[in-house]
């Protein structure tokens, strides 16, 4: 193949390589080149077929393996060789993934593209924990807010509007700023009593999550040791996941940070009193 | 910021509430005074200093726009012990108890 | 001769003031006038009023407990004040403003100890029974460095403190064995917003109502090691709640033989669960949502009040039959029920009509009406002996 090539930018959701589309499988399959970001989990590289060229430009806050304009570069180069690139992200690449910015730079330099939208963690960490984001009665809409800032920036957000308790909020890369952000929340006028959750590693077998409120989710998220990458969900529907709780990668994700107690509950409720 | 606005919004009302040709009737005002220190007293105490629910003194609700306090004694707050007091009031007794809350007690409130 | 009519009335009221009254107070109770910030003390003997005490500052949503000999009232204010009245000579014997905000109290097993609860700044203060001196400052800390509000504090065998913490989700039970130094095991995730608690008269079970939540959560004192169980947890499964104007309360506990029988909340609803495995048994539709449900002390009845706007009657259940039998209509504003001890008769307080009602509970008959100034909560001195209460 001669001439400019193509970028496709593939979401690879959230981890678990089944709920890569097919189309992204595919794409993946016909590559020249993989070029992936950090949120990609090691599964979705293994479905990459071993003669494929990838090129890790993976960023960590604050340390970043390539800056966006390098990545924005280093794309160009490769297709003006001449090759079909897959770009490939976490989650959505047009939900906080940074692939609108790309795409607008690809189009200034007239190389194709097209975009494979990815399950976002919003939506996949969420239904692994067992809460749904809207639920008649408890919800009726979703807000997506990335909890990403650099340390010295004002979190410029409609702070009342986010702690209206009659949507969910959702935040992404939430560990950094969430005692801010739940702080600004409860100044706003919610209610420390909203249920929260916190998940990391969303959908793979290293998924672990906490459940508590706006009041006291920093506390729960320290005491379990959770890190990054981490999502956090506020809002009534949270308060579905005792019911709706499903998915269980081992029996130790769920142990270790909760207090005897609460497994006594757990206990009783499975023998349904 | 928000004060200023807050200013701004309880003065207004206040015209509003005057111009408002459904006010509540003399009588209707003296028993809405009544449900609001016994009733919503329960929770807001019976001073409206606060209790399980917030405190509802001029002071306490500095800021709050007319609308927001309306549509609170309506609708409720979601997610909290305050329920809609839409089904029992009209829409006149509603806009009566936002003014009375943001214009404080009349004169002759129960000293204590 | 007027005047010295006039003197003489002064004088023998100087001298009930003075020395107060020879007597006993197993038949005594208080009446909170709760706008006017005074109670009554009336004897339920012959149902009459025999004083009136002042200067007890904001009594909505008070509450009293009493002192082991029955002659000190320990009222709680809402406006944080402690206060303790002497039945006998009438009068305030004490008085502390200890919060900014407070719900209610409890005396200790041995009664030495005086706890009470704080909405502002959220926690549970201990006081020395004789001399209201601060004994020890229980912060309701939660979460990210907040304060929880304290509801449903009773006092507990092993000299005990159990409260829960609305905000939190949280049970505490204090260890009051050194009253300056409390031990406290705290239990998390009972479940959302517990608005009162209550323990069994045995001591042995306490159970926090949910209001945020289905359900009620319940501690075994003899086993706190197994934990907090949720119970009753799908009694409104699916069913559209109505709004709760007035919280319910859990204070006593309607036990009648295997059964206790509980407020359900935003439902026209009494539950019943059954006690020897704690599950809902029967679910008794009544004329609104029930704030107080009350077994007639020989357990053959209960009563139960209900919210505003249904807050003008009272209903009877009939304990064999699960059934409304009796309705009453004392008035608007019901808002609370006391029996006297052995159960024969009930006092009613009607806060609209500025009364308070003596019924007969063999008949459901109007007995006897006194005057009160907007009163709300009747407790009887009879109190003093009962866990819990």
């Amino acid at each position: 193949m001669k001439g400019t090539g193509i970028v496709h930018l593939v979401g690879a959701g959230p981890g678990d390589p089944e709920l890569l589309t097919r189309k992204a499988h595919r794409l993946l399959q016909g590559a020249d080149v993989v070029v992936y970001d950090r949120l990609v989990s090691p599964a979705i590289l293994d479905e990459i077929p071993s003669g494929v060229s990838r090129i890790h430009v993976g960023k960590r806050s604050g340390h970043h393996a390539l800056s966006q304009d390098e990545i924005n570069a280093l794309l160009v180069r490769l297709a003006r060789g001449g090759r079909e690139v897959v770009r490939l992200k976490g989650g959505d690449p047009f939900i906080f993934g940074r692939g609108s910015e790309e795409a607008l730079y690809l189009r200034r330099h007239g190389i194709p593209f097209d975009v494979v939208p990815g399950v976002t963690a919003a939506a996949a960490c969420s239904a692994y924990a067992g809460v749904p984001l809207t639920h008649r009665g408890l919800s009726r809409g979703v807000q997506l807010v990335t909890g990403h800032f650099r340390d010295d920036e004002p979190i410029d957000l409609d702070w009342h509007g986010l702690a209206d308790t009659r949507s969910t909020l959702v935040i992404y890369m939430g560990l950094s700023s969430l005692a801010r952000i739940c702080r600004e929340l409860l100044g706003a006028g919610m209610p420390a009593t909203t249920p929260a959750l916190a998940v990391q590693h969303g959908t793979t077998p290293a998924q672990r999550q906490v459940v508590g409120t706006v009041g006291d989710i920093v506390e729960r998220v320290e005491e379990a040791g959770l890190g990054a990458p981490l999502l956090v969900v506020i809002g009534e529907t949270v308060a579905l996941a005792r019911q709706l709780d499903w998915f269980h990668p081992d029996a130790m994700a769920a142990g270790g940070f909760l207090e005897e107690a609460i497994s006594h509950v757990a206990q009783d409720r499975h023998r349904g009193i | 910021m928000w004060r200023r606005i807050g200013i701004v919004a309880s003065s207004l009302a206040v015209s509003a509430a005057l111009a408002q040709s459904a006010a509540p009737s003399a009588q209707r005002q003296a028993e809405l005074e009544s449900m609001l220190l016994q009733d919503c007293g329960s929770c807001h105490g019976l001073t409206l200093k606060g209790g399980l629910g917030p405190a509802l003194r001029p002071q306490a609700l500095a800021g709050k726009p007319r609308q927001w306090l309306i549509d609170t004694i309506r609708d409720g707050r979601p997610g909290t012990a305050m329920p809609p007091w839409g089904p029992i009031l009209s829409d006149a007794d509603i806009a009566w108890l936002a003014d009375r809350l943001l214009r404080g007690a009349p004169g002759k409130e129960v000293k204590r | 001769m007027k005047r010295w009519w006039l003197l003489l009335v002064l004088f023998s009221g100087a001298l009930l003031a003075d020395d107060c009254a020879l007597r006993g107070t197993g038949d005594l109770a208080i009446v909170i006038e709760r706008a006017d910030g005074a109670v009554q003390i009336v004897e339920t003997t012959h149902n009459t009023a025999i004083a009136r005490v002042e200067g007890l500052g904001d009594l909505s949503h008070a509450s009293v407990v009493y002192s082991r000999d029955g002659r000190y009232a320990y009222v709680f204010g809402r406006d944080g004040g402690l206060s303790k009245v002497d039945l006998l000579c009438a009068r305030v014997e004490k008085r502390v403003i200890q919060s900014g905000n407070s719900i209610g109290g409890a005396i200790s097993q041995d009664g030495r100890l005086i706890a009470v609860s704080n909405y502002t700044p959220g926690g549970v203060k201990v006081f020395d029974a004789d001399s209201l001196e601060l004994l020890a400052d229980i912060p309701a800390t939660w979460g990210n460095g907040l304060r929880s509000k304290v509801i449903g504090l009773v006092d507990a065998p092993g000299r005990r403190f159990v409260f829960s913490l609305w905000d939190a989700g949280e049970i505490w039970v204090a260890d009051m064995q050194d009253p300056r130094h409390p031990r406290i095991t705290r239990f998390r995730d009972i479940g959302r917003n517990p608005y009162d608690g209550l323990i069994t008269p045995d001591g042995r079970y306490y159970i926090a109502g949910l209001f945020g939540e289905d359900g009620m959560a319940q501690l075994d004192l003899w086993h706190p090691e197994r934990g907090v169980r949720r119970i009753l947890d799908h009694y409104g499964r699916g069913e559209k709640k109505l709004p709760v104007y007035k919280m319910p309360h859990l204070e006593g506990w309607a036990v009648a033989g295997d059964r206790a029988f509980v407020p359900a909340v935003g439902l026209h609803a009494v539950l019943v669960i059954d006690l020897r495995d704690w599950r809902e048994l029967a679910r008794i539709p009544v004329h609104g949502q029930p704030v107080f449900v009350e077994a007639r002390p020989d357990g053959r009845e209960v009563w139960v009040n209900f919210a505003f706007p249904n807050n003008e009657k009272v209903q009877i259940i009939d304990v064999e039959t699960l059934k409304v039998t009796h309705t009453l209509e004392p008035g608007k504003g019901v808002l609370h029920m006391e029996f006297e001890p052995r159960g024969e008769e009930v006092w009613i307080s009607v806060r609209d009509r500025d009364r308070v009602q003596v019924y007969d509970t063999a008949t459901h008959r109007l007995l006897r009406e006194l005057p009160a100034r907007k009163p709300s909560g009747i407790f009887m001195a009879a109190r003093a002996h009962r866990i819990g209460l």
